[in-house]
């Protein structure tokens, strides 16, 4: 049966209204890293590592799409994403051998996110006042960094009960130690992004107005 | 055995959406009705268990004996979305423009998903022998599907409900896809070892 064109539109627009926003931008970007980003040095490595990957494929798309056709861009536009990771992987690999390995295939994951993530900042999403492609992606790229962080940061806290580098007490044993799990990074993701939705009113543009219930 | 095993393994104990937290903002955003998430899923399933079915010769035939590795990422990604929209532009080959259309935007969002490169990356380092990498790829797609469709179906019961304002969009999905971190994380160690 083929799509109802009404469907087809209702289904654009919540599209439209899930990625035109500044919430999408630091979800999307610190997604792929939240595996790995179990304390704050894991947590910060992976998310510089997605900022730099972000900002060149920023740089690099457009001179992409000056010498392929629809057909073989985003091949090429792969490749050279990985390139890119590739490159900051041994990056990390020299600062830190021991966070290069608890990264694992982790690192590579990030060139896909680059890529996404160029594609959103050019086609649905401009902040204000920049309004432009690159500034979009140096937001994304900040925004991923941070949430990255924190989320290292309190990982490391909750399941260990680390703290740059000091052990406040033993709670590995305890419930609040599903934190340190992929299921407590996601709640924290979460938090973030309630916060990061509360300051959409006020900073970005404003919210489509609220039905009543439901996601929308 | 081994192939039946490492299939199981793959889709429920090491789910590759849920577990190991690979390819999540494509669900996340696509998985929005389940009749799309099923056709999604079932595309994320075949690029997942092509792009680890032709990494594990890729890796090991030729990669591994030139000391090549570092190259992998680039080889897996290249090769993948070769595959990927070759296989979507011959079967659209005699459809209508529209449809061919949608078909290379569903293409371009399965080359980029993340899961394509996972899977013969955690192949690469598993350092499985090729039926068990056979098994690893179709069963992380597997996974990947049944990750999608259950995600869309809890979606979409969530959008019948009463969600605080604040929690509404983005925030709500993450903690639903926690919660199934958490349902899947209880299942883990379940399947495994179920056929040795």
């Amino acid at each position: 049966m083929a799509l109802n064109s009404y469907i087809a539109a209702e289904r654009q627009k919540r599209l439209e209204a899930l990625l035109g926003t500044p919430t999408f931008l630091v979800v999307a970007g610190a997604l792929p890293g939240l595996a790995v980003a179990n304390n704050l040095e894991q947590g910060f490595a992976i998310g510089a590592v997605t900022a730099v990957a972000i900002v060149a494929m920023a740089l690099l798309v457009p001179v992409i799409n000056g010498f392929t056709n629809w057909i073989t861009r985003i091949p090429v536009a792969l490749v050279v994403s990985a390139a890119v990771v590739g490159v900051c992987q041994v990056a990390v690999y020299v600062a830190d051998p021991a966070i290069s390995e608890a990264l694992g295939m982790y690192l590579p994951l990030v060139a896909t996110n680059a890529l996404v993530m160029t594609f959103v900042a050019k086609s649905t999403f401009a902040v204000s006042p920049a309004k432009s492609t690159l500034a979009t992606a140096v937001f994304a790229a900040v925004c991923a960094l941070a949430a990255l962080t924190f989320v290292g940061l309190a990982n490391g806290i909750l399941s260990a009960g680390e703290i740059f580098g000091l052990t406040a007490y033993e709670i590995a044993e305890t419930p609040i130690a599903v934190f340190g799990k992929p299921a407590g990074s996601l709640l924290l993701l979460a938090l973030v992004a309630v916060f990061t939705q509360s300051l959409e009113g006020g900073l970005f543009k404003a919210p489509e107005a609220a039905s009543d219930g439901g996601e929308e | 055995m081994e192939f039946l095993n490492a299939l199981f393994t793959a889709a429920f104990d090491n789910n590759i959406v849920f577990v190991q937290m690979v390819g999540m903002v494509s669900v996340i955003v696509l998985a929005l009705r389940p009749q799309d998430s099923v056709r999604f899923g079932l595309a994320l399933w075949a690029a997942s268990a092509v792009s680890g079915i032709v990494g594990w010769p890729i890796y090991y035939l030729l990669l591994q004996p030139w000391g090549l590795d570092y190259l992998a990422p680039m080889a897996y990604l290249l090769v993948s979305a070769t595959c990927v929209f070759l296989v979507g532009a011959v079967a659209t080959a005699r459809k209508p423009l529209e449809e061919r259309r949608g078909a290379m935007a569903m293409c371009t969002i399965v080359a980029l998903n993340a899961c394509t490169l996972a899977v013969p990356l955690s192949n690469a380092a598993a350092g499985c022998e090729f039926p068990v990498g056979v098994g690893t790829a179709v069963g992380a797609g597997l996974g990947a599907f049944i990750a999608v469709v259950l995600f869309a179906g809890v979606r979409n019961r969530i959008n019948e409900s009463q969600v605080p304002a604040v929690l509404r969009g983005l925030p709500i999905s993450l903690v639903t896809a926690s919660i199934m971190c958490l349902a899947f994380f209880g299942v883990s160690g379940a399947l495994s070892g179920l056929f040795v």
